[in-house]
């Protein structure tokens, strides 16, 4: 039977993915505190995220192995990222949309584990690209310049955003993979 | 989302959001000028004085707090005083834009979007994540009263925090989900574009337009002063 790519959200997908946006949502609360450590520190606002939303990210999109399901869930999460920083709202949308064009191209879809894997992997390091590109484009120095100072900083800074993101998303895949034979986490 | 906070006259939600995003915004951009402090006090004022006063005096404390161990940390990482008076300027126009948020009451922000025809799956979705804040707080302390009943006390062994607190706190959320699902089913909700009625309809009043008017002239003064 040939699969469909797009499929349709039901309310209990969106009401899902809706409950898993508020839960990241909140265990992200300590983000705000190190917001004005951002032009000190490179990515630190990332580092102190990306195993939360790795995690239940990933927890969310082995339940809704639809296309789109991820950027749904970054919408709601931008949603209120838009009331406190604009610039994080149009980042994680934006990363969304390529994690999911990229989902889309090498996997055709989140039916595996090693798709959701993939994008869970790529959306942190991907929120560290277009905050450097929104930088630069919009040319504040000051964002830009920490980026340059302290270069084995920055490094370390990617290089443990990436990591909390793998585990956050084996994490996930685990506990998801545990919850299905359980059968509390049903597709 | 605290009741208590929100506002005896609400603000019109769009006007809210809209406020929020250009508070954000120009205290962010105008962080380590020196009006930027006088912007985001002018701001506070007008927010008290258009009835959220409860959220107003609400992020006093918290504001403080932050301003008080971020600016020290700036101040400690970076010795200089500008980049420590911009740290303060970036919380407290955080602190600031947030107000809207606790004073508008989700209800009256789903109606406010439902007339305006957004998307049935935004506002739904919108509407679970702001009242499942209170919701996750209550279900994290049941998780932990029942992993003192089992006897295992310590967060800090990795082995109980994930079997004892984390397996079940993810199980009551996919749980919490399915009743909320069929909660929201049976009260004909629907993720398509089917008609729905609005029996309060949010409006527009001259105290919103002003109060809209006032911000956006304090945002463009200070960026373009």
């Amino acid at each position: 039977m040939k699969t469909q790519i797009f499929e349709s959200f039901k309310v209990t997908d969106v009401v899902f993915l809706a409950v898993i946006s508020a839960v990241t949502l909140c265990t992200s609360a300590v983000m705000p505190l190190v917001v004005s450590l951002q032009p000190v520190v490179f990515g630190i606002a990332n580092l102190v995220t990306s195993l939360q939303i790795s995690f239940f990210f990933t927890v969310g999109l082995v339940k809704v192995r639809k296309t789109g399901a991820l950027f749904i869930m970054s919408l709601f999460m931008g949603l209120f990222q838009l009331l406190m920083a604009p610039i994080m709202f149009f980042s994680t949308l934006s990363v969304s949309l390529v994690v999911e064009l990229l989902i889309l191209i090498m996997f055709r879809g989140y039916k595996k584990n090693c798709a959701v894997f993939t994008a869970m992997v790529l959306y942190n390091p991907l929120g560290l690209v277009s905050n450097v590109l929104y930088n630069l484009l919009f040319g504040r120095e000051t964002a830009l310049a920490v980026l340059t100072r302290a270069p084995v900083v920055t490094v370390c800074m990617t290089v443990a955003v990436a990591a909390l993101s793998v585990t956050g998303a084996l994490l996930g895949i685990k506990i998801s993979g545990e919850l299905e034979k359980s059968g509390v986490l049903k597709k | 989302m605290n009741v208590r906070l929100y506002a005896e006259r609400p603000l019109y939600p769009l006007f809210g959001l809209l406020s929020s995003l250009l508070i954000a915004i120009t205290g962010l951009l105008a962080a380590p000028h020196e009006n930027c402090i006088l912007f985001l006090g002018s701001v506070w004022v007008v927010f008290f004085v258009f009835g959220c006063r409860r959220a107003c005096l609400a992020v006093i404390p918290y504001a403080a707090v932050l301003c008080a161990v971020f600016s020290g940390i700036t101040y400690a990482v970076s010795r200089d005083g500008i980049s420590s008076y911009a740290a303060v300027n970036r919380i407290l126009a955080v602190s600031i834009a947030v107000i809207p948020g606790l004073a508008v009451s989700p209800v009256q922000m789903v109606r406010n979007f439902s007339m305006l025809k957004i998307p049935r799956i935004i506002t739904l979705g919108m509407m679970i994540t702001l009242n499942f804040f209170p919701l996750l707080g209550n279900e994290i302390r049941q998780v932990r009263k029942a992993m003192k009943t089992r006897g295992a006390d310590s967060m800090a062994s990795p082995r109980i925090f994930y079997r004892a607190f984390f397996i079940p706190l993810v199980v009551r959320l996919v749980n919490i989900s399915d009743t909320l699902a069929l909660s929201v089913q049976t009260r004909g909700f629907t993720s398509g574009s089917s008609a729905h009625s609005v029996y309060k309809p949010v409006r527009v009043r001259f105290t919103d337009v002003a109060f809209i008017l006032l911000i956006l002239g304090l945002c463009a003064g200070t960026v373009f002063l």
